[in-house]
């Protein structure tokens, strides 16, 4: 029988839960993402996490450092999946919670959550060795066709994966997107998850094969058009957990410590109250090296 | 150090190549053939592990394929133009000297394209020498590619031929495949001595690393004394000032692999004065980042940008910065026309 409460804690000592609980999951997720907006209106105060990237032992650091649902309010900014060594438990846990809180626990897609990228970055991978088969896969990439595409925190903080894009100028042409697709590889709802701020003037290049590079100009006209005060957003590895760009219009949240088990970073969330002010809490990495992982798991690559 | 564990890092530089061609980042006709010799004589090493054979061909991350293309792609470059300078104006030819070559394919590529006039010499360990020779004996075309007889009867079986083969110098007109640890001067400053005077690159791939700083030490003092003319490429990791190198070490020591230099020589600025104070008069550095923005040509980084995405960016940067190449130059002249860091 299933049961949320008991899943969570079965998830939070990184141990595997039968297919048949990941489905039932997964499936009363969907249910719930399918009634949100693609951007989900949210109040202060609440907890912004960036990019977990399937590293488990550090998003329990996360929660034990700044404190457990239901008290605490939380908005991940996506990438829940792929590089670390627990991406399904870490998305399980995430995606358990939203069924127990959901009131207290927002979830956006970020470019990780696809098909084609965690085919080649680890989740599927992943899901295969633990499931002998790509069932627990699919189930996972139905619930990310859900996921929500924003937030907006008391109308003045736009929160997103990636950032803006060039097809967008205002907030409710985010809503008329029909999100509950595979991110295209071009367009408005793929360069949500997948732009980055640059100094660039307007709009450049962007050097990752997706998405655009966006400068303090369109920052500050979207801000301007939507009546914001801040875009809060994840994506970029940042070597210090946060990042804060164009006068502190633009702030990029990272909650991966030490990337990858080989960046050495830093990570951090930002926790905004009710007067908007922004109270960021920094962590480090809780595996002290990759020793401690509790069980098999692929070496970290170097040149050598 | 223990020597297997230092001479098993080339199955995973052999691999990362291996992943380049899979995604058609290079090609390489002659990794086949090699691979086909490693797939058949790793299993009679005692001391391989198991999985070693099946890591070989598993397809590596964007990341890190893009990460060794760049580092393959600058060695080749820096060759291609100490050739294309000295090989016509040498009246005696060229040599290119590769330090701990392991598996690279590079000197049957320069030899296909050089019909005279070039040299190579690769030197390695004496079982690692041993592993390439029967990988050579054991295929025609790569005998034929270094002027090897290739003899057709000698080995039908594998086993035999492998165990049969002893751990001496396999030697051409034109290639030579040396056994030596690299860390026994004595033997090298001799082997060094013997050899002709005439422009010779010599290059030190991801090999410098595992030395340690007396060991390397010995290594360059011995190369800058006993080569006249010399231009000494060297990739190597970096540490760098921030957790990375702390990191790469501990992940490194799970495989018991010590990597001593590797905070000691952690910037651009204390690399290059480890070698200037060698005394090399002419030292040039950067690391793989700024190399991967300045060196390619931009429809060759537009290309490799479009074979896979890349999810990261910012982790690209940060462990290209944590690797660097240098350039030493003594008794000649290298108009390579590169551009390196000049504020270092
Ligand atoms: C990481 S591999 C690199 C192989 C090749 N240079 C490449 O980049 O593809 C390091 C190589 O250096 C060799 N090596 C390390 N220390 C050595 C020493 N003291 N003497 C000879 N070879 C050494 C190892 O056996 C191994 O083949």
């Amino acid at each position: 029988m299933f049961d949320v409460d008991h899943s969570i804690s079965l998830l939070k000592q990184c141990k595997q839960l039968p297919e048949s609980h990941v489905y039932e999951i997964c499936s009363k997720v969907q249910e719930l993402l399918i009634n949100e907006p693609n951007v989900v209106s949210l109040d202060t105060p609440v907890t912004i996490c960036g990019d977990i990237h399937g590293q488990l032992h550090d998003l329990l650091t996360l929660f034990s450092t700044i404190g457990e649902m239901p008290y605490k309010k939380y908005l991940f900014l996506g990438d829940f999946v792929d590089r670390g060594f627990y991406s399904l438990e870490s998305l399980l846990l995430l995606l358990c919670f939203k069924i127990r809180y959901p009131d207290r626990i927002t979830l956006i897609r970020g470019n990780h959550e696809s098909r084609q990228i965690t085919t080649v970055y680890g989740f599927y991978d992943e899901c295969l060795r633990k499931y002998g088969s790509a069932n627990v896969w699919r189930y996972c990439c139905e619930v990310f066709d859900y996921l929500c595409l924003g937030a907006s925190i008391n109308g003045a903080i736009f929160c997103v994966h990636g950032g803006l894009s060039p097809d967008l100028l205002n907030i409710n042409q985010i809503n008329i997107i029909d999100r509950k697709q595979e991110v295209p590889h071009e367009g408005a709802m793929c360069d949500l998850l997948w732009s980055d701020p640059d100094d660039v003037a307007n709009w450049g290049v962007s050097p990752r094969g997706a998405g655009y590079l966006f400068g303090a100009n369109e920052v500050d006209k979207f801000l301007h058009v939507n009546g914001l005060s801040l875009i809060a957003r994840a994506h970029q590895l940042v070597m210090e957990g946060y990042k804060e760009l164009f006068d502190g219009k633009l702030v990029t949240v990272w909650s991966a410590p030490n990337y990858c088990y080989r960046c050495g970073n830093v990570a951090a969330a930002l926790t905004i109250d009710d007067d908007l002010t922004r109270d960021y809490t920094v962590f480090e990495t809780s595996l002290q090296d990759v020793n401690n992982v509790p069980s098999k798991k692929p070496t970290v690559d170097y040149f050598l | 150090m223990d020597e297997q564990i230092i001479r098993s890092t080339d199955n995973d530089a052999l691999s990362c190549r291996y992943s380049l061609t899979l995604n058609t980042y290079i090609t390489d006709p002659y990794l086949p053939h090699i691979l086909t010799g490693f797939q058949k004589f790793l299993k009679y090493e005692t001391t391989a592990p198991r999985r070693a054979l099946g890591a070989l061909t598993k397809p590596k991350l964007p990341v890190i394929n893009r990460g060794s293309f760049i580092r393959i792609r600058s060695i080749d470059i820096i060759i291609k133009r100490f050739i294309d300078q000295f090989k016509e104006s040498s009246k005696d030819g060229i040599r290119i000297l590769n330090l701990g070559a392991g598996s690279d394919t590079r000197a049957f590529d320069i030899l296909t394209l050089n019909k005279e006039k070039v040299e190579v010499i690769e030197v390695d360990f004496p079982d690692s020498v041993k592993f390439k020779k029967a990988t050579i004996l054991d295929n025609q075309f790569l005998s034929n590619v270094i002027g090897y007889p290739f003899d057709n009867e000698a080995h039908r079986s594998d086993e035999k031929f492998y165990h049969g083969l002893d751990h001496t110098e396999l030697k051409t007109e034109r290639y030579r495949l040396v056994p030596m640890d690299l860390r026994e001067t004595d033997k090298l400053k001799s082997f060094l001595s013997e050899l002709s005077v005439k422009p010779t690159l010599i290059i030190s791939e991801c090999m410098l690393c595992y030395l340690n700083t007396l060991e390397s030490e010995a290594l360059l003092t011995t190369l800058h004394e006993n080569i006249k003319q010399g231009v000494l490429a060297i990739y190597d990791p970096l540490g760098g000032e921030g957790g990375f190198g702390h990191v790469m070490i501990d992940n490194l020591r799970l495989r018991n692999l010590p990597l001593t230099t590797l905070l000691e020589f952690n910037t651009l600025k204390k690399y290059h004065t480890r070698l200037q104070s060698i005394g090399f008069n002419k030292v040039e550095i950067d690391h793989m980042y700024n190399i991967l923005n300045h060196w390619l040509p931009q429809d060759e980084i537009r290309r490799i940008s479009r074979i896979e995405f890349l999810d990261e960016i910012e982790e690209l940067k940060l462990l290209l910065e944590h690797y660097c190449l240098s350039l030493s130059t003594w008794g000649i002249t290298f108009d390579h026309g590169l551009r390196f860091n000049d504020s270092v």
